[in-house]
């Protein structure tokens, strides 16, 4: 038994649990941007790109221990997966990373979305000044 | 010949409930061993202890002989498992799953798993989701078996299954006890197993009621009716070996399961005056399995007061309804 193919599998396996949750925020994301893009809502389109920044990795947190411990428990695989020669430490170790390599990668995205949504609402830049200063502060 | 499984003295107890009360057990290699029991009577408790995923509250057990509760991990390469509902990945497909399960297992996984779906005609390109549950049963026990298991445990594996899967899968297990495998299966369907077990083991409120090969089973437990002309008259106690399983009273019938009834205990019974006939023939197990899930721990008090014995090597408890004996 090669530990590395072990490690590997249970990552294919984390990364394809939590495809739903990444096609369901990609659909948020661009359905949210093409609202911006065909509608005239000024009173959303300055809060919009700030709302990316912050609001697809928080739903990405809130989704990803649903999916990949809560619905393991419901669907009882996760009894499946304690009933084969796998150590309980490599099977938590990869939804842990899988989880916050997951939410990394949705941090990148909803920054290249939050530039992107800025300059879709901002003609004078990709990001407004005042968010720039925002994010400053925040920093 | 080694045994693939012991236990002495298991116990586990849940808050508000004793799931196994004193569990004492041998599996032998290379046999086909049921373990019966009604629902809630301990036996996923003990399948869930053998395997690791739990530990007792008391008592030890050894599994292809390892400690479950240090060697988990190495009884897990060693047996198969397949429970009463298995909870496969819906959204793999029948190869995908076996290509992941491979990853776990030594080289020659996958082309036996392979060998097995081929055998069972289980669509290797459909979603797990998408097959029926006599398929999922199927793709379950594939997996179970692509490792060639020392021991492979069943619980309740045929629940739901149509009788020609049942068939099927129950003959299979011949198969592998013939390879000098073994196999424990955990049912409350007793005809089914009836076919095939070499062993028996009936367990009650969480303590073994009773465990035996089955040819010795059916050999020496009998029923035995007796017709009265009085229902008021006290029959004699029967003493020796002979056990008592249960008895029950029904007009000026009184019908018993009784272990070791031989010719000296009818003629015993039959020189009773008001005893009018006494049959004997061998009990089914169904019939067996009934006399010892009957009642309750309270009957055993109810048993002394009889007179009988009670006692068994495996802790038989006997279990009584109606009827009088003399002391």
């Amino acid at each position: 038994m090669n530990r590395s193919l072990v490690l590997r599998r249970l990552c294919w396996k984390e990364t394809r649990q939590l495809w739903p949750l990444i096609v369901m925020l990609a659909v948020i994301a661009v359905f949210l941007q093409c609202m911006l893009l065909i509608g005239n809502y000024q009173n959303i389109k300055s809060t919009l790109p700030i709302a990316f920044f912050f609001g697809l990795p928080c739903l990405f947190a809130a989704g990803v221990g649903a999916l990949l411990v809560g619905q393991e428990r419901e669907n009882r695989t996760f009894y499946w997966m304690a009933s084969l020669p796998i150590n309980k430490l490599d099977i938590i170790g990869t939804k842990y990373f899988a989880g916050v390599a997951g939410l990394g990668a949705v941090w990148i995205i909803s920054f290249l979305m939050m530039l992107i949504s800025g300059g879709l609402s901002n003609a004078s830049g990709p990001i407004s000044v005042r968010e720039i200063d925002w994010l400053h502060g925040l920093l | 010949m080694s045994d693939s499984i012991t236990a002495q003295g298991l116990e586990m107890r849940f808050p508000g409930c004793e799931a196994l009360r004193g569990i004492d057990l041998t599996v032998p290699s290379g046999s086909v061993f049921a373990l019966l029991g009604e629902n809630g009577a301990g036996k996923t408790t003990l399948i869930r202890i053998l395997t690791g995923f739990q530990s007792p509250t008391a008592g030890q057990c050894t599994v292809c002989g390892f400690d479950p509760s240090k060697d988990a991990l190495e009884i897990r390469r060693r047996i198969g498992y397949v429970s009463d509902q298995p909870a496969l990945y819906d959204w793999m497909r029948v190869d995908e799953i076996g290509w992941f399960t491979a990853s776990f297992y030594p080289e020659g996984f996958l082309e036996r798993y392979g060998e097995s779906i081929s055998h069972f005609e289980v669509p290797r390109n459909r979603k797990i989701k998408h097959l029926s549950k006599g398929q999922r049963a199927k793709v379950a026990l594939a997996l179970a078996l692509a490792h060639d298991p020392e021991l492979l445990i069943l619980d309740e594996p045929t629940s739901g299954l149509d009788p020609h899967v049942r068939r099927e899968f129950m003959e299979s297990m011949v198969d592998r006890a013939v390879t000098g495998r073994t196999v424990l299966i955990s049912s409350h369907q007793i005809s089914e197993v009836e076919r095939v077990a070499d062993m028996v083991a009936i367990i009650h409120q969480g303590k073994v009621r009773l465990m035996d090969s089955m040819i010795h089973l059916k050999e020496t437990v009998s029923e035995v009716t007796i017709s009265l002309d009085d229902p008021l008259i006290a029959l004699p106690r029967l003493t020796g070996t002979i056990e008592v399983l249960s008895e029950q009273s029904s007009g000026r019938q009184r019908r018993m399961v009784v272990r070791g009834f031989d010719q000296s205990a009818k003629e015993l019974l039959e020189a009773r005056p008001g005893v009018l006939n006494v049959r004997s023939r061998p009990a089914s197990l169904e019939e067996v399995f009934i006399a010892c899930t009957r009642g309750s721990v309270v009957a055993a008090v109810d048993d002394d007061r009889f007179g009988r014995t009670g006692k068994n090597s495996e802790g038989l408890q006997p279990s009584v309804s109606g009827g009088s004996h003399e002391s």
